[in-house]
C-alpha cells in the first residue's frame, strides 16, 4: 500500500539519484581529460576525445535535469519542497556545466599549461573534484533519514577555502611570471574557472542544508 | 419551503466561504482536485450536520423564542449581513451575523435569553484563543512523530499531503457540526423543521455553498495557508478543526476562520515570528463588534420594512 502512496515521490527519487550518477560520470570524464591535459600541458587528440565523452555525459545530465523537472511540474510534490528541489538541481546543475565549460575553453583556446604550474593545477583540480564529490553525497543523503548533511557541508566549504588558496597562489604565480600576456589572461581564466567547480559545489551543497532545516521540526 | 431560502442562501454563503479553511491547503499542495476536494468536504459537512449539529441547533434556539416570521427574517438578516460584508470586504462570521439577527428578534419581543447569549460571546472570544491552545499542543506533538518516522524527505512530503486531505475531511465534519445550527436553528425555533430535518436541509446547503462557489476563496486561502510550509498548514487546518469541534460539544456555532487565524497565531508564537499582521487580528476584533451589530440592525431593518403598510 505504501508503495502505491509514494509512487510519484520514487519516480523523482529515482530520476535523481539517476542525476546524481550522470554527473559522477561527468565528474569521471573531466578528471581523465584533465589528466591528460595536464599531462602533456596542452590539447592533444585522446584530451580532445575525452572533452567530447565529458560533453556527452553533461548532456545526459542535462536530459535527466529535463525529466525532473517535467516531473515536477506535474505536481509530483508539494510546492515548497517542488521549488526546493528545482533550486538545488540547478544550482548543482552548474557544476557539469562547469567541467564542460573548461574543457571546452582549453580546446578551443589552445590554453598552454606551462609546467611550473602544474602540481598546483593538480592539486586544485583534486580539491574541487573532492568537494563536488561530498556536495553529490550530500544530495543523496536527502533520500536517507540521517543527519548527514551538515558535515557533509563542513566538509566541502573547508575545501572550497583551500580551493581559494590554491587559486590565489596559481594567480600570484602567473603574474609574477614573464609570459605572453594573453597566455596569463587565458591561465588567468582557466583557474578561475577550476576555482569556481568548489564554489558551485558549496552553493548546491547549502541548498541541500537549507532543505533539511526547513523541514526539521 | 419557501420560508427556508434565507437559511438555504446563509448556508450556501457559509459553505462558499468557510471551506477554503477546509481544503485550500490540500488544493494548493496539488494534492487532491478541487472537484475530489468540494464533494469530500461537502460529504463530510453533511455527516457532521447529521451526527453532531443537534448541539448547536439547541443553543441557538434558546436563545429568543421566534415565530415562522421572525425566523425568516433573521435568516435573511445574517444573510445580508454576511453577504454585504463580504462585498465591502469587511471580516465577517456567519455564526455572529444569526446571533446578532437574533439578538435584534429577542430585543424587539423582549424576550432574550442573556445567559445563553453570554456563553455564545464567552465562546466567540474563545476560538481564536482554542485555536492557539490546539496549534501549541498539535505541533510539537506531531513533531516529535514526523522527526521520529522512518521516512525520507519526499516520502514525508508525501504523508503530510495525505495527512491535510485527512485532517480536512475532519475540518469538514467539525465545520458542519458547528455551523448547521447558523443555517437552520431559526426554523427549529419556530417550529417548522424538527432537528434531524434542519441538520440535513443546513448541511446539503452548505455543501451547495461548497461545490459551486468555493473554488476561488478556496484557492486565495490555501496559498497563503501553504506559505507557511506544509507541515505548519497541516497543524494550522487540524488545530482549526479541533477548536470548532470543542466548541460543537459545548453546543456553540463559532467561526471556523478565527479558528485558523488562532492557529496560525499560535504556530507563530511557537516559532518566535510574526505569522498574523496585527491588521488580521484587528479584523477579528472588529468582526466581534461589526458583524453582531450590523446582522441585528438588518433584522431590524427588514422587520420595520415587512410591516410597513400602504396607506391611500
Amino acid at each position: 500500500m505504501f508503495r502505491l502512496l509514494f509512487k510519484k515521490q520514487k519516480e523523482v527519487e529515482n530520476l535523481i539519484k539517476e542525476y546524481v550518477h550522470s554527473v559522477e560520470i561527468a565528474q569521471d570524464m573531466f578528471l581523465q581529460s584533465m589528466e591528460t591535459y595536464l599531462q602533456v600541458g596542452k590539447c592533444s587528440s585522446s584530451f580532445e576525445v575525452l572533452v567530447a565523452e565529458t560533453h556527452k555525459a553533461e548532456s545526459r545530465s542535462d536530459d535527466i535535469l529535463e525529466k525532473i523537472v517535467t516531473l515536477l511540474f506535474e505536481k509530483a510534490l508539494v510546492p515548497d519542497l517542488r521549488g526546493d528541489i528545482l533550486k538545488l538541481l540547478e544550482t548543482a546543475d552548474e557544476i557539469p556545466d562547469q567541467f564542460d565549460r573548461i574543457l571546452s575553453n582549453i580546446c578551443n583556446q589552445k590554453v598552454v599549461l606551462p609546467e611550473s604550474l602544474n602540481l598546483d593545477f593538480k592539486e586544485l583540480l583534486t580539491v574541487s573534484l573532492e568537494a563536488c564529490s561530498f556536495t553529490l553525497e550530500s544530495v543523496r543523503s536527502l533520500f536517507e533519514r540521517g543527519e548527514r548533511v551538515a558535515r557533509l557541508l563542513f566538509r566541502a566549504d573547508q575545501l572550497e577555502s583551500q580551493g581559494d588558496q590554491i587559486e590565489k597562489r596559481i594567480m600570484v604565480r602567473i603574474f609574477e611570471s614573464d609570459w605572453d600576456p594573453l597566455q596569463k589572461i587565458l591561465l588567468r581564466d582557466l583557474t578561475h574557472r577550476m576555482g569556481d567547480i568548489a564554489d558551485s559545489a558549496v552553493q548546491a551543497c547549502r541548498q541541500v542544508n537549507l532543505i533539511v532545516i526547513k523541514r526539521r521540526v | 419551503m419557501f420560508h427556508l431560502l434565507g437559511g438555504i442562501f446563509l448556508g450556501w454563503s457559509l459553505g462558499a466561504n468557510d471551506a477554503a479553511n477546509l481544503f485550500g491547503s490540500a488544493v494548493c499542495c496539488n494534492m487532491i482536485r478541487f472537484w475530489k476536494a468540494a464533494l469530500l468536504a461537502s460529504v463530510f459537512v453533511v455527516l457532521g450536520a447529521v451526527l453532531q449539529g443537534g448541539y448547536g441547533i439547541e443553543t441557538l434556539r434558546g436563545l429568543s423564542p421566534l415565530d415562522l416570521q421572525l425566523a425568516v427574517l433573521t435568516s435573511v438578516a445574517a444573510a445580508v449581513t454576511v453577504t454585504s460584508m463580504t462585498l465591502l470586504r469587511l471580516p465577517v462570521s456567519t455564526s455572529q451575523a444569526v446571533v446578532g439577527a437574533i439578538v435584534g428578534a429577542g430585543l424587539l419581543q423582549h424576550q432574550l435569553y442573556l445567559q445563553g447569549l453570554v456563553k455564545v460571546v464567552i465562546c466567540w472570544v474563545g476560538t481564536p484563543l482554542a485555536g492557539i491552545v490546539f496549534s501549541l499542543f498539535v505541533y510539537p506533538l506531531l513533531g516529535r512523530i514526523y522527526n521520529r518516522s522512518p521516512y525520507n524527505l519526499f516520502q514525508m512530503d508525501q504523508i503530510v499531503r495525505i495527512g491535510l486531505v485527512i485532517a480536512g475531511c475532519y475540518s469538514a465534519y467539525a465545520l458542519g457540526s458547528n455551523n448547521v445550527a447558523n443555517v437552520t436553528a431559526v426554523f427549529v425555533g419556530a417550529g417548522r423543521l424538527d432537528i434531524f430535518t434542519a441538520t440535513l436541509v443546513g448541511g446539503f446547503s452548505i455543501a451547495l455553498g461548497i461545490v459551486t462557489f468555493s473554488r476561488g476563496v478556496m484557492e486565495t486561502v490555501g496559498k497563503n495557508l501553504v506559505a507557511l510550509d506544509p507541515y505548519c498548514a497541516l497543524v494550522v487546518v487540524l488545530s482549526g478543526a479541533l477548536a470548532v469541534h470543542v466548541y460543537t460539544w459545548i453546543g456553540v456555532p463559532v467561526s471556523s476562520s478565527q479558528a485558523v487565524v488562532g492557529a496560525v497565531l499560535g504556530i507563530g508564537i511557537l516559532k518566535g515570528t510574526q505569522t498574523i499582521r496585527i491588521k488580521t487580528l484587528f479584523s477579528i476584533l472588529l468582526a466581534w463588534f461589526a458583524t453582531p451589530l450590523t446582522g441585528c440592525l438588518f433584522f431590524l431593518l427588514l422587520y420595520f420594512a415587512s410591516h410597513l403598510r400602504y396607506v391611500p
